[in-house]
Parts: C-alpha cells; structure tokens; sequence
C-alpha cells in the first residue's frame, strides 16, 4: 500500500507538467507567452478569449499542485538518505511547499485577469505584469531546494538515489540564476519572455520534474523495507537469536562482601591509602 | 607529468598573449575580412581544449567523455566564428 | 606515483552533467551575444573599446596561472605532499582574489564612466557574462578553501580522489569559460 501511494507521488512530477502544458497550450500561454514587450493592446486581446483562457489557465493551477505530492516522495526518500537529522529533508519540504505557491498564485491571478476582460487596459497590464513577474522571479525557493537535494544524494552513503541526480538538481539550480534579470529588461533575451529566462527555466525545471519523478519510481520499485509497515507477531516457538558479545558483557553477579569488624576496616583503609 | 602541464601552460600563456597583440593590431587596421577575428576565435577554442585535455586530465578519460568535450569545443568554436564571419 | 588506470573520469561521471550542461548554457550566452552583434557589430565595437583591454588580458593570464597551480597541486596532494599542496592552494586562491579584484575595478571604472547593464545590448550582455562568471568564481573559490581544509587534515589520496578532482575539474572550466569570454567579448567585439 505504502509502495503504491510513493509511486503515485513520483508520477506527480511529470504529471505537473504534462496537465500544465495542456493547460497553457488551451489558454493560449503556449507557445508564445506574452511578453514585456507586449503592446496594451495585445495583452487585453490575449485575456478577452476569456472563456479558453480561463479554462486554460484553471487546468494549469491544478497541474502545478501535483509538485506537492513529487516534494513529499523526496522528502520520504531524503529521510532514508540522512538518518536521525533530517535537516535537508525539512529544508527540501519547506521550499518544496514554497515553490507550489510560487507556482500556483501567479497563474490564479492571470486567471482573474481574465475573469474580467473589460476592464481598464491600463489595469490589465499591471495585472498581467505582476502576474509574470511573480511567477518568473522567485528564485531562491527552488534553487534551495534543488542544493537541498544535491547536497543530501551526494552525502548518502546508501545510494538511495543514483550520484547523477544530485549533478542535474545542481544544474537546474544554476540555471534559474538570470531569472531575477526579468525585473530589468522589457526586451531580449533577458526578459521575461527572453530565451535565457522563461524557456531556459521552463527546459530545466521540467528536466527536474521528469528527472526525479522516473528515478524515484525506480528507487521505490527496488525497495524492499517500505512495504513492512506491520511486521508479522514474533513466533513463539521460534529460538531467540543470541547476541554472543552482549551475552559476554552481562556483568556477573557480585559475590556477596563478607562482614567486616570496624577495625579490620580501618586496618584495610590505611593499607589501600599506603599503595 | 608536471612537465608536460608546464609545457601547455607555457603554451597557453603565449597564446594568450598572441590573441592580445592580434586584437590590439586589427582594430588600427580595420579587420581585415574578419581574418583576425577567426583567428583570435580558433586560438581561444585551441586553448579551451588544452584546458580541457591536459589540466582536466581528459586525456586519460573514457573516449565518450573525451569526445564530448572535443565536439563542444568544435561546435561552439565553429558556431562562433560562423557568427563573427558570415 | 601510482599510474592511471585507463579511461578514469576526473571527479565522477555525474559530475560532467553539471560541467557540460554549465558550459553549454554559457556556450548559448555567448553565441547569443555574436548574434545580437550581427546587427550593431560597429556599436559593439565602439562599446568594446570602451573596456580595458589590459585588465581583461591579464585576468586571463591569472586565471591560467591558478589553473596551472591548481594542476600542480593535485600531483602534490596525489603525491601525498600535503604542504605543498596547501602552498598551491593557496596559491590558487590568491590568484582568484587578484582576479576578482580587478574584475571589481573594471566594474567600476565601466559604471563610473556611465556603461551600466542597461546602457545597450553589448554592456548588457557584457555585465551579465562576466557577473555569472564572477558567481562561478567565488563558488569555486569555496570549492578551494575546502579542498584546502581537507590538505590541513591530511586527508589521504584514496578517500578523496573524487572530491578533489571535481574540484579542479570545476575549477579548470571557470578558467575555461573565462578565455572565451576574453577572446569574444573583448577581442573579437573590438575587431
């Protein structure tokens, strides 16, 4: 039962990106988003398809949360990677969870962009600007967590997950660095629409995705101690394994000191105290 | 082994200064065809597989590493040039 | 000293995913840049000459110089000559301080004549190539300062091949990318 709920996590993680793809090829996101350097009047007339619009962009909120049930499987598995201080299975989580909002809030809100296409153009593109932004520049989210992962496969001593996940986190990590570059240029390449941000992130991110959804199936199929959540009653008749070194240990039972005379005593203490 | 390695680093160093002097003595002449240009950009991918071979120690690495890295320094120096010439 | 057995990968083979992905995605900024110059290449030029040359020269020469050291300090610590290899390393990261000292008065001199990453196409690109650059040379400078802690304790050959490798192999491919982006940016721009 465990197995199967992991498995169904793992799958979580191309399953955020094949319902979100969909979802942005019906909205019309893909396969050219809008840009900062979008005219007014290309922005209203991308949002007053409202109706495909909104269902596009609602199909994609759904499909990001499907990143959850992927950050739990990791953390499940980074556990096992390092033992009694899961400092990097918490840091995983936490910014795994930061990440799905990360996700999440800037679709829903170009989804009320669309809710009401008439509206002031002028409020449009402040919404759709804020929207954009606040989906392409949040960086530190992912990026922790991805080192997270890296740094716990690579100092797992049980090979939990294969060495070259590690190296592919650290790479997608590395290539969210020009995002915040958003913020500064209207056009090129480093703007939000630019190659080095949107599709640069989008390539990786979704490497990450299909990446750690098919390895951690794998590692949960070759598993073999995740099914024995009740392990069988101890049979009765069954001998007891011995443990010969604490058999060895156990201390022998104390002879019990003989009585002694107050001045036996005394003559004892001085003789210990001369040694 | 280290002689080897001082050898390319020498190597390098001259290289590096050859590029210099090739890029400060084009610009009073114009570039001629983008001749110096190509130049500058061949010597720097020559460097860059020098780098790779002898201080990454690719030279004993499995072939399938070996010639990644040959046909990165290929494509890019060609991609390159490509872009400086044409 | 102990000869190589045939076809070993320096560091790990995980390791190169991270180094040739790296060096690809530098490999696209950089041929971005020759494509954006197709279209202003004497803008680019003018743009280029306003750089100092010479800075630029010779951080690549302190750069091949650390590269070179960090080389001599993995035959050291191989050799197990902890404190020339310690001597090396902090040779290299000598070298990687002066660099990133320059770097910090071109910068300066680049923003106090007025060029910022926003001021046109090739300071924009410029500022953006050798920033990342300058993020890979501090992570690798780290990467140094603990490869130098691991030479302080002595930690023998056998248990950390791998870990110095990659260090050096990192380090080499911050070299590396650090002469393409002399030979394209200050070179050929100015051509």
């Amino acid at each position: 039962m465990t197995k199967r709920v992991l498995t169904l996590c793992a799958w979580g993680g191309p399953a955020t990106l094949v319902i979100a793809l969909i979802g942005w090829l019906i909205a019309g996101v893909l396969p050219i988003p809008l840009g900062s350097e979008s005219s007014v009047e290309q922005v209203v007339s991308f949002y007053s398809h409202d109706t495909r619009v909104i269902a596009g962009l609602a199909i994609s909120t759904i499909g990001v949360c499907f990143v959850f049930p992927l950050v739990a499987v990791i953390g499940v598995h980074m556990v096992k990677m390092e033992g009694r201080t899961p400092i990097l299975t918490f840091l995983q989580l936490i910014t795994g969870a930061a990440t799905g909002v990360c996700l999440l809030l800037p679709l829903l809100l170009m989804t009320t962009i669309a809710f009401r296409p008439d509206r002031n153009p002028e409020l449009t593109v402040m919404l759709n600007d804020i929207a954009w932004l606040l989906f392409i520049t949040p960086i530190a989210p992912f990026m922790i967590q991805n080192v997270a992962i890296g740094v716990a496969i690579l100092n797992d001593k049980r090979q939990t997950l294969p060495r070259w996940v590690a190296y592919v986190n650290f790479w997608v990590a590395f290539s969210f660095i020009p995002d915040p570059l958003a913020f500064f240029f209207h056009s090129g390449p480093f703007a939000w629409r630019g190659i080095f941000i949107f599709w640069l992130a989008l390539t990786t991110y979704s490497i990450f995705l299909v990446v750690m959804g098919l390895t951690l199936r794998k590692a949960i199929k070759e598993s073999s101690d995740l099914d024995a959540c009740r392990l069988p009653p101890p049979r009765h008749d069954a001998p007891q394994p011995t443990n010969k070194l604490r058999a060895a240990r156990v201390p022998r039972r104390r002879r019990p000191r003989p009585r002694r005379s107050p001045a036996a005593g005394a003559q004892e203490a001085s003789r210990t105290h001369s040694r | 082994m280290p002689g080897r390695v001082t050898a390319v680093f020498t190597g390098l160093v001259v290289a590096t200064c050859v590029t210099w002097w090739l890029g400060s003595v084009s610009s009073l002449t114009g570039g001629a065809l983008g001749l110096a240009a190509s130049l500058t950009i061949l010597i720097a991918f020559a460097k860059i597989y020098l780098i790779g071979r002898d201080f990454m120690e690719l030279r004993d690495a499995p072939s399938v590493l070996r010639s990644v890295f040959s046909l990165w320094v290929c494509v890019v120096a060609v991609a390159a040039v490509a872009l400086v010439v044409v | 000293m102990p000869k190589k057995r045939p076809g070993h990968i320096p560091g790990e083979a995980g390791l190169w995913i991270f180094l040739l992905g790296d060096m690809t995605l530098f490999a696209a900024i950089l041929l971005a840049f020759l494509w954006s110059r197709r279209s202003d290449p004497l803008g680019f030029k003018d743009a280029a000459h306003q750089l100092i040359q010479p800075i630029g020269a010779v951080n690549t020469l302190v750069l091949l110089l650390s590269s070179y050291v960090v080389v001599r300090a993995l035959f050291a610590h191989r050799a197990a000559l902890y404190v020339d290899a310690r001597r090396l390393i902090a040779g290299a990261i000598g070298c990687a301080a002066m660099f990133a000292g320059l770097k910090a008065i071109e910068y300066y001199a680049s923003i106090s004549a007025g060029h910022t990453p926003v001021s046109g196409q090739f300071f924009n690109f410029y500022f953006i190539l050798t920033g990342l650059h300058l993020l890979h040379v501090i992570v690798g400078t780290a990467l140094l300062a603990a490869w130098q802690l691991m030479c302080i304790r002595r930690r023998a050959w056998e248990g950390t091949q791998r870990v110095v490798e990659g260090i050096a192999s990192y380090w080499h491919m911050v070299d590396l990318l650090w002469v393409a982006i002399f030979a394209l940016v200050y070179l050929v721009s100015a051509e």
